[in-house]
């Protein structure tokens, strides 16, 4: 009964706001831990929605389910990253271990098995999920100790102990997170900012705190002389000895950051020092393989992989004695000498970050902060200074080109919804991040939440809209935490909502959350779940420009696109457009994961090499393996091969050779990864993520996908390549929308560059890179001889006598010299004895 | 006691244009007259803006092939049949939903989308239960057509095809998810335009089904069994389900004597099947047909038609006296679950009367036996209906006499088709025959019953025939009563109007299609006087009925759903066309009246023709 008063109550806060479903529905299930029929025949009677419409949504998102679950949730990242990292082999480990299937829930109904596209927590791949808390580098002989401890904690009724497995731990779910936040200052003072001045104010007397996170290069003398008075003027706004910068994305989150945040103030105030070194929570640095990062200002220096452990000696050595802690340095491969400061590092020193711009400077959770680093004087500009037709002509000659992967121009697609005569328009955000290995846009929220709310309410201001949403993947809870707090901030200064900044013009923000359906980063898609609906796209014309949410004109840019527009307003389309190519302009983030030495997110400008962002910033292959390939464009884009290495890359060039520029997600393999298996790890993943509603993506990434599993498992044959590349080529020609069009990819640029790998798999049997099981050089069988009954069946069918043995007397041996591996023993054996070698 | 008939007159009602499902106005309305030039395979084209290319590329005699789109029901370019090259675009685009445009350069014919639809339908049928040849669509599906139409000659990528259990429970509706081709018509039409949102897509993918939530069967939750879902299938997935073969046994049976009625809209639907020209008046050879399967007598439900407009006028007379308005018909099995389920408040509003099929089954089992001294048990009774749900109707308990359902039997009108074709009848070569004797009479108001506005006209004649002052004998009263209530007639979705009957006012209401019907309900709690509403659940009444003849096969270029107008107007052809047209004018029912049942509402009216009334169903 309480849980239904529970339901009554989400229902009538959420049932009057239009399309809110699936929040509806999320709530629900947090509330009953799975989705019951009869409650869903219950909501749906009290939205007043048919209840097949309920269904059909709950049973189109897979972070629904209507099966009752487990206890605790073991999840397991199939992301790409994580899939070359080894997490099918983990997810195997786990299957055995539970003895359970995916999607199934052990007997004793203390764990459900599932499988989770990318969380975004590349940097520590292969990762695994339990009940949201993210477990970092998993090996899959960790897995049962892992899990041993979760059983044990239970039966020992111990909630609240964290089980201390070795592996890097933290809580993912908001909520949870919200408790294991300490608080980094006293909550940020918000003041209304009721005009431009204000602003101006207000930036002067955090301008101090802000410069000395700077490089003195990068800040301008008269910011200098600004602080200096501000400083002069409000005491408050006093200058640290030091800053220490923590990381709090996710990737670092998930290596105990927080806990080092918390032993950091601990031992500051125990050494009284508390009031003049400062701990600072910011987002993402982007370096997520050697996470947790601190860097301490105003020396710069930047340390990694540290643990909650090492702040006592940081605390002693760094703040009190004054030195650099060499152990904690950034080393960089192959010969590992240590790099002291940020400036220093190869990793950040080729970067220009102009989306990234704040990410590990500022405190997303603090509007003040954001405004000290110039944040929303770009609105101040456009409101004040600029008509709207001037904000679209500075976007449009920026050269700015649609981040999320088709690359379309900015400006022109907010010249075209600005010209649709409507008062009711709609700015949307696309944080559907779905990419597999993509997780730039995750960071901006984490880090830069306020960067994008502002980039939305100048759009608004240019098209003439009044009204924006950012729809936003549920799995990512930091970065729906952090847009929750900045939205909020943002309306208490006035900078959402009625008459900002004193100018008559009115704006504001709404999240809604996806629920994990991939299909939804196609704009029509994310524009029906937005308002509650199956993520299913539709046709174009009319484009969302004329007709998009509840048939009003809407614009949709993702993330990153936002997140440059405040820059590009401020500093002008010249300064932007001075970077990158002709044809691509600017800086683009790239996530660089997999086969790759350094792990995470970067900032360049277009047309840089690959090779320089590979082995560069990259840090080059691990372990010294040979390069094979990087996948360029998620699931929708391809894979090249080294002799690409060296063109610039941007949205042109990738075409040209068969890849796109997708979402920035790049994916190292080495000589270890099979192509194929790769190929038909991205047609697993898009065939899953097909909505269905269209004929050639519905029925026909499937056929694509049991063409190739064939092929890796060795059946396949020389005319199935061609039906792969004519297939292929006709579901791009059919499919209704761009994920469709471009599921083929993978296979087709795999085919192209690869295709000696495909034919070895063909008439070889044989998987070059040793990945497809079926095709593994086979392993002599072995009789397990405790288990024998000594029936001596196997004797009768062995073709080569390699088996001894007598009858009812002695237990059955294979002579492995003598052995064949054609496995008629084992098919023979009534007890299910014989195995191959490397089975269990 | 006598009560005051007079009430205020309403002069002016506010318009219910949401209500409005069938209008055409698309944009058109917004565009006015504006007429774009393109061309189409080299062809110029000029067409109204807001058209699409498959309309355009209709004009110039290219019949694009689509499986997916029904206008103005379900435009969502899903299936990708009928993918065009369009000048500019990358991709192929679906001309079925694409706009037209000035200047536009469409090609149809080019080898790249000859080779894209192939794959498209060849995907399709990889994934479609091929059991084509004992498929109740065979010869009549538009899959087979397209693919006949593509030269598909085999089928190259071969996979995992769906496995799922036929879904059974629905006593009128079979649903085959394995033959289901995804193009969703059903599920709009459903949504759309009967507003009950029965099926939706469920799950997501390769796993997508058409289904009721949680993927149900369609017998357990709250389908109202019209039957619109099987006329907009293109294929096998959603039929009727068939009781031919009890029917046969029936009939090949020597004690059993079988009584068939067929339903007034069968006689000028069944000719379409048999390549008639839609809106044939095949009556006669009907009876002839009916004759030579061997049923023992061949009778009109019209005839019951007119017994209800009897009845029902009375009632309503009696409810209008007694202020208990508003009055609804209840002809229509499917219109009355949909009460029972969603407005149950409104039940004590449904009329008490059987339909038509069920009185006439009722009269059957009473008399029929006694006149011919035949054993009671021995009677069977079959009913030819346009309808899917009467299959329904008949196996209610409600509906019933001494234990058994009043009919034993429902044939639709499809299923007549089959029989007729299994038994090597060649239809066109029959005479025509005419009913036989008993109940032989009929009206022209039965016959209209089987359109939208039928019953409403039907019961306006007889109840002003009354109201004017006929049949008092004081002759000096009388007005004329008019036959043709023109206004009740016709395609519109919703009509809403006042009679003005001498002294009385009347506020009727005509919906078709139960989205209609939802708005006269919600119209009514808003406050709105309405006092009769007639109410078919399916547009256009029963000659759009959800067991009407399909035509899916080769050189249709229409829907089924395109031909109620045509079939309409054939009905109101022979009503005009006939001496009798008020129902108590028919000489049977005099006849009965003054033998058996006395007047009409006496109790044993009561007993054979109406029910105890209905109750709220929660499935």
């Amino acid at each position: 009964m309480e849980r239904l008063d529970d339901l009554n109550k989400i229902i009538s806060q959420y049932k009057d706001s239009p399309g809110q479903l699936i929040r509806i529905l999320q709530k629900a299930q947090e509330l009953y831990g799975y989705l019951p029929e009869d409650i869903l025949g219950y909501i749906a009677d009290k939205v007043g929605l048919p209840l097949s419409e309920v269904a059909g949504v709950v049973t189109f998102y897979s972070l629904f389910t209507t099966k009752p679950k487990g206890k605790h949730t073991i999840s397991v990242c199939l992301g790409t990253a994580c899939y070359v990292k080894g997490a099918p082999e983990v997810l195997e480990a786990i299957k055995k271990e539970l003895a359970a299937d995916m999607d199934q829930t052990t007997t004793d109904g203390l764990f459900t098995l599932t499988n989770t596209r990318c969380v975004g927590a590349c940097g520590l791949a292969p990762a695994v999920l339990i009940d949201g808390e993210v477990h970092g580098r998993v090996k899959a002989s960790d897995v049962p100790e892992l899990i041993r401890q979760y059983r044990q904690r239970d039966q020992e009724g111990a909630t609240t102990t964290e089980a201390d497995t070795g592996i890097d731990t933290v809580t993912g779910k908001a909520d949870r997170l919200k408790n294991h936040l300490p608080p980094t200052q006293a909550e940020p003072i918000i003041r209304p900012v009721l005009s431009p001045q204000r602003l101006e104010q207000i930036r002067h007397s955090y301008a101090a705190r802000y410069i000395q996170r700077m490089h003195p290069d990068q800040v301008p003398d008269w910011v200098f002389q600004k602080a200096d008075d501000a400083l002069a003027a409000e005491p408050a706004a006093k200058l640290y000895r030091h800053q220490i910068l923590v990381c709090a994305g996710t990737g670092c989150t998930s290596s105990r950051s927080v806990e080092i945040q918390s032993a950091l103030r601990r031992e500051l105030l125990a050494r009284g020092l508390d009031g003049e070194i400062a701990v600072v929570h910011t987002g993402c640095f982007g370096f997520c393989e050697l996470g947790p990062i601190l860097v301490v200002h105003p020396e710069r220096v930047f340390y990694c992989q540290v643990t909650p452990n090492d702040v006592p000696e940081i605390v002693e050595r760094h703040i009190v004695q004054g030195q650099t802690m060499d152990r904690l340095l950034y080393k960089h491969p192959p010969e590992g000498a240590s790099r002291n400061t940020i400036d220093e590092n190869e990793f950040f020193h080729p970067q220009i970050r102009v989306a990234l711009r704040n990410c590990g400077i500022i405190d997303p959770e603090n509007i003040n902060e954001y405004i000290a680093s110039g944040g929303y004087f770009g609105l101040a500009k456009a409101l004040t200074a600029m008509k709207p037709t001037e904000v679209i002509e500075t976007i449009t000659r920026s050269g700015l080109r649609g981040r999320g992967g088709a690359g379309f121009l900015t400006g022109r697609k907010w010249a075209y919804t600005a010209a649709v005569k409507e008062t009711v328009k709609y700015v949307v955000c696309n944080a559907d991040e779905g990419d597999p290995g993509a997780f730039m846009d995750r960071s901006i929220l984490e880090g830069d939440p306020h960067a994008v709310l502002e980039a939305m309410t100048i759009a608004g201001y240019a098209i003439g809209a009044q009204q924006g949403f950012v729809y936003v993947r549920a799995e990512y809870p930091i970065a729906v935490h952090r847009l929750e707090v900045a939205i909020e901030q943002a309306r208490r200064a006035g900078l959402l909502g009625k008459n900002i900044l004193g100018t008559g013009f009115s704006f504001d923000i709404e999240i809604r959350l996806g629920a994990g359906a991939f299909v939804c980063g196609e704009e029509t898609a994310l524009l029906n779940s937005v308002s509650g609906k199956r993520g299913e796209p539709r046709t174009r014309p009319p484009y969302p420009a004329i007709s998009g949410l509840w048939g009003k004109p809407t614009l949709l840019n993702n993330v990153e696109t936002y997140a440059n527009i405040p820059q590009i307003i401020c500093k002008g389309a010249d300064w932007y457009a001075a970077m990158g190519t002709s044809g691509s302009k600017g800086t683009k983030i790239f996530s660089l994961a997999g086969k790759i030495n350094n792990t995470g997110l970067i900032e360049v400008p277009m047309g840089t090499s690959l090779r320089t962002i590979i082995y560069g910033i990259g840090g080059g292959i691990p372990k010294g393996k040979a390069f094979k390939a990087v996948q360029t464009g998620g699931p929708s884009g391809g894979c090249l091969p080294a002799e690409y290495l060296d063109i610039p890359i941007d949205y042109d060039s990738l075409m040209k050779i068969g890849s796109m520029m997708g979402s920035g997600g790049l994916i190292v393999m080495d000589e270890t990864d099979c192509m194929v298996d790769i190929a038909r790890f991205y047609l697993e993943f898009t065939q899953d993520e097909s909505c269905g509603k269209c004929t050639p993506c519905r029925i026909g990434t499937r056929r694509l996908l049991e063409i190739i599993t064939r092929i890796t498992e060795g059946k396949g044959t020389m005319k199935d390549l061609d039906l792969l590349e004519e297939l292929g080529h006709d579901i791009k020609e059919a499919s209704l929308c761009g994920l469709g069009q471009t599921a083929p990819n993978p296979v087709l640029s795999t085919l192209r560059h690869f295709r000696h790998e495909y034919e070895a798999h063909i008439k070889e049997k044989r998987c070059p890179a040793g990945v497809c099981a079926a095709l593994k050089p086979k392993g002599k069988y072995r009789i397990d001889g405790e288990k024998c009954r000594r029936c001596g069946l196997c004797v009768k069918v062995c073709p080569v006598q390699a088996i001894s043995g007598e009858i009812r007397k002695t237990l059955f041996a294979i002579d492995a010299k003598l052995c064949i591996a054609c496995g008629a023993c084992a098919q023979k054996c009534p007890v299910h004895v014989i195995a191959q070698e490397g089975e269990r | 006691m006598k009560i005051d008939l007079k009430r205020p007159i309403i002069p002016e009602m506010p318009p219910l244009t949401s209500a409005e499902v069938h209008t055409r106005s698309r944009s058109s309305h917004f565009f006015g007259p504006k007429k774009v030039r393109l061309e189409i395979d080299g062809r110029p084209v000029e067409i109204e803006a807001g058209k699409t290319v498959l309309d355009a590329a209709r004009e110039v005699g290219i019949t694009i092939p689509s499986l997916c789109y029904l206008r103005e029901i379900n435009e969502i370019g899903a299936c990708r049949v009928c993918l065009v090259e369009i000048e500019g675009q990358r991709s192929l685009q679906a001309a079925c939903v694409y706009p037209v445009a000035e200047g536009l350069k469409v090609y149809t014919n080019t080898p790249r989308v000859r080779k894209a639809r192939k794959r498209v339908v060849e995907l399709i049928l990889s994934d479609h239960s091929r059991e084509c040849t004992s498929c109740i669509r065979n010869l009549n599906c538009e899959l087979q057509n397209i693919a006949d139409n593509l030269g598909i000659r085999r089928i190259e990528v071969q996979g995992e095809a769906h496995q799922i259990p036929v879904q059974e429970n629905n006593p009128s509706i079979r649903h085959d998810p394995n033959k289901c081709i995804h193009c969703r018509r059903c599920e709009n039409i459903c949504a759309k335009v009967q507003e009950n949102c029965v099926i939706a897509a469920q799950n997501r993918g390769f796993d997508t089904i058409i289904a009721p939530a949680f993927s149900r069967d369609m017998g357990d939750v709250d389908c109202i069994m019209c039957g619109q879902c099987v006329l907009s299938c293109p294929v096998g997935a959603l039929t009727e389900k068939e009781c031919i073969d009890d029917v046969w046994k029936a009939l090949a049976d020597p004690e059993v004597h079988v009584v068939v009625q067929t339903a007034p809209s069968i006689q000028v639907t069944l000719g379409e099947a048999f390549g008639l020209p839609v809106g044939t008046k095949v009556t006669g050879k009907m009876v002839a047909a009916l004759r030579r399967l061997g049923f023992n007598q061949v009778l009109a439900t019209d005839f019951a038609a007119d017994l209800t407009i009897v009845e029902e006028a009375y009632e309503f007379l009696h409810r209008f006296q007694a202020g208990q308005l508003p009055f609804f018909t209840s002809c229509c099995p499917a219109w009355i679950k949909l009460v029972e389920h969603h407005y149950p408040q409104f039940i004590p509003n449904l009329s008490t009367c059987k339909s038509p099929m069920s009185m006439f089954g009722a009269l059957t089992r009473y008399t029929y036996h006694q006149e011919r001294n035949l054993p009671k048990e021995k009677v069977v009774s079959v009913a030819v209906m346009p309808c899917t749900a009467k299959k329904y109707e008949a196996a209610r308990l409600e509906h019933g006499y001494d234990g058994r359902p009043d009919v034993d039997y429902v044939l639709t009108t499809r299923e007549l088709v089959r029989m007729i074709r299994e038994a090597g009848i060649e239809f066109s070569e029959l005479p025509d025959e005419p009913f036989d004797s008993a109940f032989r009479e009929v009206t022209g108001a039965g016959t209209i019953f089987g359109a939208t506005g039928g019953v409403m006209e039907a019961t306006l004649r007889t109840t002003s025939w009354v109201l004017l002052g006929n049949g008092t004998g004081q002759n000096d009263k009388v007005q004329p009563a008019p036959i043709e209530f023109r206004e009740v007639r016709g395609e519109k979705g919703l009509k809403l109007l006042h009679v003005n009957l001498g002294e009385y006012d009347i506020r009727v209401a005509v919906a078709h299609g139960t989205g209609n019907a939802r708005r006269v309900l919600e119209a009514i709690q808003a406050g709105e006087r309405i006092d009769f509403v007639e109410v078919m659940a399916c547009p256009g009444g029963c000659v759009g009925g959800g067991g009407q003849p399909i035509l899916g096969g080769r050189d249709h270029k229409k829907v089924s759903l395109d031909y109620r107008h045509d079939r309409a107007d054939a009905l109101y052809d022979i009503d005009s066309h006939k001496n009798l047209r008020y129902s108590h004018e028919n000489p049977v029912v005099q006849l009965l009246y003054r033998e058996i049942l006395g007047h009409p509402g006496s109790e044993l009216a009561h007993r054979l023709l109406h029910t105890e009334g209905y109750q709220e169903r929660v499935k």
